[in-house]
């Protein structure tokens, strides 16, 4: 009943002409920076915060909650459109909607998109709603021992990305490790791999490398092939495709599946929507009746990573608004809004002011709303890109991300790092190694290090802290289950085979 | 094709051999368990063995794509938009970014496509002032500054 | 019918959009009239220095949001509402490389008296950590605005009441006690090194990639035994009872924890806290300086700086530029101490 009253409050202060604009403000920024490659919602939401300094520290909070989410919804438009997945999340977007998109199917892989970003992000919060302080405890259990297995089951969505040979994805995926591991090591610190480049010592930027390894190599092999960039075919008519109603119904299971991953880890402090979606899209394709579809524009697989990408911002809320705690860095951003305000975090902040927290739950069910609408009206336009002079698009997209690598630190030297990696990304296309899990391994690597790190200082070097618990015990299981999958339906096959025989 | 993936692969083993004996001098074993080398070094012995595999195996070396590896005619153009992307990454710092980019666009379009001078021209100055005002002005966003901006 | 309703659209978002660079532009056209209104009084004072002529950037390395940038920023609102320089201040975010982007980028500015940086112990630390060719020397030290103290801080229904106890529990086993913190070398480690030197005792220590809010995380969760952060980054869960205080590393009790004593106190002769200070590139002329100076002097006197004091807990202790340079002198070597010997300390 509470809670009813609550979220009435909440609406009440929300369904005012100057919030319903700062939502509709925050929201679209959102959308169209989130859209941007390089530009993630730490960087969205960074970049309006110094306006807000003035504002009411209500209004900022809603506005800023509105980039969030925003651009979670924009982040799946150039991964599909242009091949650009601008943060971790959305690799695996790209990597089904791109495929959608050379077929001729972006609008439907867009408008896909945007309903599986619409039922993730209203579900969630729903979720943030009800269940956000029983969540919370929940994720203060899970210590470095759980996030280590947690990030191993992550790693094992290598397996699950690639379409060709499995022991190229392995290398990609390795590849992608060793980047990692690039950088002071986070226990003792020790510099590895910098070359004594201080630009090298918080490590590689994952988003130049993506932006590199993903789009630059497309666009030089378009280049060399002299061929029209990004339109295998392009639609003749530039109108909104809706998803059929087969589509719909096979990606419906992997949809709601990926909404409560994508919630209950976007709670978990330091995991977020990257491993949500990499679980999403590896678990969905392992239950998939048509898996030699995924890879080649399986339109289901973008429903798993939208709900589950776009549930996690909910789940992210959780720890922001029920302890005080960031447990992303967008959500570091946030609470650096309300720092400016004067505001001290801490679980007494939302029972102190309990306008901000209901104000943004409030303000979060209606800004998905007008994302939803927006981001189907906004596709249309987005689409006609593919209709710009393939040269024209190819210095666009160059541009782009010219811009996107360098507003990572404002600083030339990750340019050079996207250009490496768009060489690098180059002969990998050409030899077949798939660019998914170098991104995955390089995102993974350094937290699977870190938090196996800290589980042995924790035991004082013994590895039974990893069965002592009953969290990571359990984990533990499920990882060794999904590590021997492959060996288990092979059995499981044989001993059919064998009784029909 | 053959010739360029054995490279290819080659050049995976000598970075994964590199990357081992590195990872020995920064540390195995630290006192409470692993140290910073240790990682590392798994993953070089994962690197040298799988990208072995690649080159060994008949299959490692099968043609997957339907093009050479580096198409003849491609190649200069290939080349070319390399070449002008570094040059202007390198003129960022020095002349800010509408004017490197105005220079990478304007190669691109005019040397690489082979469109006309005016066209390209006009095209080299829409673009980055474009994307200069809708990023610097509109977003507030910093642009590497140069001489100029 | 679609069609209106698709341009309707698109009509709200391009007004929306409209507005949003209004209000960018505004902010920007207020500032001006500040200047308009400043340089009047300003320029009657200081006959002999045209200075400044455009518009002063204050670098800082972290990203907007963090703890140095509002830092930054409270000076630059400061200086900008009050008046207080005939230009408005701009500040200019330079993350990565845990500071090194920043500090290359004011060494490229040598003598430039339009660029301002944060001076924190990052200065110090990163140096050494990183192995650049830099130190603090490289650059013009302007005023020490603060100190951040640093606190002993446990769980809520932890055992441990008192620094005796976490000591005494540490006493009975090396590393028997656990402290959370940020990445190896982050300076919450330098306090718990002091003590360590002091007490005989060896802590066990968990860094965290996330820094500070993530080894709150692991303490409330009960993973680790103590951490040692800034006021400000545990006031509020201790308001809510979820943290406990148990000991203040100042030389007097701070304001915001009148009940909880000293390490001196309680015997342990150890005070530490982090300067937060401003600083210039190198080679720019002394009047330029004591301009500054006497500018960020002013700013410790306005509402929005005691404000800011209080809300992050804190102290306010100003330094001119010369005190400001011995100060760094004299913390150079304990702080390339602490670091130096921590490498081996991990390592065992």
């Amino acid at each position: 009943m509470d809670i009813l009253l609550n979220l009435a409050m909440g609406f009440q202060q929300v369904l005012t002409p100057i919030y319903l604009l700062f939502v509709l403000l925050g929201v679209g920024f959102g959308l169209i920076v989130g859209a941007l490659p390089g530009l993630g919602p730490t960087a969205a939401i960074a970049i309006l915060l110094p306006l807000t300094y003035k504002s009411d520290p209500v209004l900022s909070m809603v506005m800023l909650t509105g980039i969030y989410y925003g651009a979670m919804f924009g982040g799946s438009y150039t991964s599909i459109l242009l091949n650009i997945p601008g943060e971790s999340s959305a690799v695996m977007t790209a990597l089904e909607g791109y495929q959608l998109a050379l077929q001729g199917q972006a609008s439907k892989a867009i408008q896909m998109a945007n309903m599986s970003s619409f039922l993730g992000g209203t579900i969630s919060v729903f979720g943030l709603t009800v269940a956000a302080p029983l969540l919370s405890k929940a994720a203060l259990a899970f210590g470095p021992p759980e996030y280590f297995i947690l990030m191993m089951l992550g790693l094992s969505a290598i397996a699950f990305v690639g379409t060709g040979s499995p022991v190229k994805a392995l290398i990609a995926g390795c590849f992608g490790l060793m980047l990692g591991t690039i950088g002071s090591e986070p226990i003792t610190g020790a510099q590895r791999y910098t070359f004594g480049s201080y630009n090298l010592g918080d490590g590689i930027p994952f988003a130049a490398v993506a932006m590199g390894i993903f789009a630059i190599a497309e666009v030089l092999i378009n280049i060399e092939k002299g061929l029209k960039p990004f339109s295998g075919k392009t639609e003749k008519k530039m109108r909104i495709q809706w998803p059929t109603k087969e589509e719909l119904k096979i990606s419906m299971s992997p949809a709601f599946q990926g909404t409560g991953i994508g919630f209950v880890l976007g709670a978990l402090p330091g995991v977020g929507p990257t491993i949500a979606s990499f679980l999403s899209y590896s678990l969905a394709k392992l239950q998939s009746k048509r898996p030699e579809k995924w890879g080649k524009g399986a339109i289901e697989g973008i429903a798993a990573v939208e709900t589950a990408n776009n549930a996690a911002v909910g789940g992210a809320m959780v720890p922001l608004l029920s302890l005080g705690i960031p447990g992303s860095s967008a959500t570091a951003v946030l609470l650096g809004g309300l720092l400016m305000h004067g505001l001290r975090p801490g679980p007494l902040l939302f029972s102190e002011h309990p306008e901000i927290p209901w104000g943004v739950i409030a303000s979060m069910y209606i800004g998905n709303i007008i994302a939803i609408i927006m981001g189907i009206t906004l596709s249309v336009y987005f689409i006609r890109l593919l209709k710009l002079p393939p040269a024209v698009l190819n210095v666009i997209i160059f541009l782009v991300t010219i811009i996107g690598a360098y507003s990572i630190n404002n600083n030339v030297f990750d340019i050079w790092v996207l250009l490496v990696f768009g060489v690098v990304g180059y002969f990998f296309k050409k030899v077949g190694i798939p660019e998914a899990p170098v991104v995955l391994g390089l995102v993974l690597g350094p937290l699977v290090e870190t938090t196996f790190g800290q589980s042995l200082i924790m035991s004082h070097g013994s590895l039974s802290i990893f069965v002592q618990r009953p969290v990571s015990l359990v984990l533990l299981i499920i990882l060794i289950i999904i590590y021997l999958w492959p060996l288990i339906r092979f059995s499981f096959n044989r001993l059919k085979y064998s009784n029909n025989q | 094709m053959r010739r360029g993936k054995i490279s290819l692969y080659s050049g995976l083993i000598a970075l994964s051999i590199y990357y081992g004996r590195e990872a020995l001098s920064l540390g195995l074993w630290v006192g409470f368990g692993p140290g910073p080398g240790l990682m590392p070094l798994l993953l070089s012995i994962i690197m040298f063995i799988l990208a072995c595999f690649l080159l060994l195996s008949p299959d490692g070396l099968k043609n997957t794509e339907t093009d050479s590896f580096i198409l003849a005619d491609g190649k200069r153009r290939l080349i070319m938009v390399v070449l002008f992307l570094i040059i202007s990454t390198y003129l960022m710092d020095i002349i800010g970014f509408i004017l490197s980019t105005m220079i990478l666009t304007y190669t691109i379009l005019q040397m690489v496509e082979k469109w006309g001078m005016k066209r390209s021209a006009i095209v080299a100055i829409i673009l980055p002032v474009t994307f200069w005002f809708l990023f610097a002005v509109a977003f507030k966003m910093q642009l590497p500054e140069g001489i100029w901006f | 019918m679609k069609r209106i309703f698709y341009s309707g659209f698109s009509i709200i978002l391009m007004v929306a959009f409209i507005g949003l660079v209004v209000t960018g532009c505004g902010t920007k056209g207020k500032e001006a009239n500040q200047v308009q209104g400043g340089s009047t009084t300003k320029q009657q004072e200081q006959p002999q220095l045209k200075y400044p002529e455009k518009t002063v950037e204050f670098v800082v390395h972290t990203n907007p949001g963090d703890g140095a940038d509002i830092y930054a920023r409270t000076i630059a609102e400061a200086i900008n509402s009050e008046k207080l320089m005939p230009q408005p201040m701009m500040v200019l975010n330079k993350p990565g490389g845990s500071g090194a982007n920043m500090y290359n980028f004011v060494m490229q500015r040598a003598g430039d008296p339009y660029i301002l940086m944060t001076a924190q112990a990052n200065l110090l630390t990163s140096p050494i950590k990183n192995n650049l060719p830099l130190s603090y020397k490289d650059f013009t030290p302007v005023a020490r605005m603060a100190i951040d103290p640093l606190v002993v801080a446990v769980k809520a229904d932890s055992k441990y009441k008192t620094m005796k106890d976490l000591i005494d529990a540490a006493k009975v086993a090396p590393k028997a006690v656990t402290q959370a913190g940020g990445l190896a070398g982050a300076t919450e480690y330098f306090l718990s090194y002091i003590i360590e030197q002091k007490t005989g005792v060896v802590f066990n220590l968990l860094p965290h990639r996330g820094g500070g809010a993530e080894a709150v995380i692991t303490l409330l969760g009960g993973n680790a035994d103590f951490v040692i952060m800034n006021p400000s980054e545990i006031v509020g869960q201790v308001e809510a009872g979820k943290l406990r205080v148990i000991a203040v590393a100042t030389e007097e009790r701070l304001p915001s924890f009148p009940d909880v004593p000293t390490l001196k106190e309680q015997g342990i002769d150890a005070t530490f806290g982090l300067f937060r200070g401003v600083a210039m590139p190198k080679d720019v002329s002394p009047e330029i300086v004591a301009y500054l100076e006497k500018v960020l002097k002013q700013v410790t006197d306005t509402n929005k700086w005691k404000e800011y004091l209080k809300n992050n807990g804190l102290i306010s202790a100003y330094l001119p530029a010369k005190d400001f340079k011995a100060y760094l002198d004299e913390q150079a070597p304990i702080y390339e101490q602490v670091l130096k010997t921590y490498e081996t300390r991990l390592a065992n």
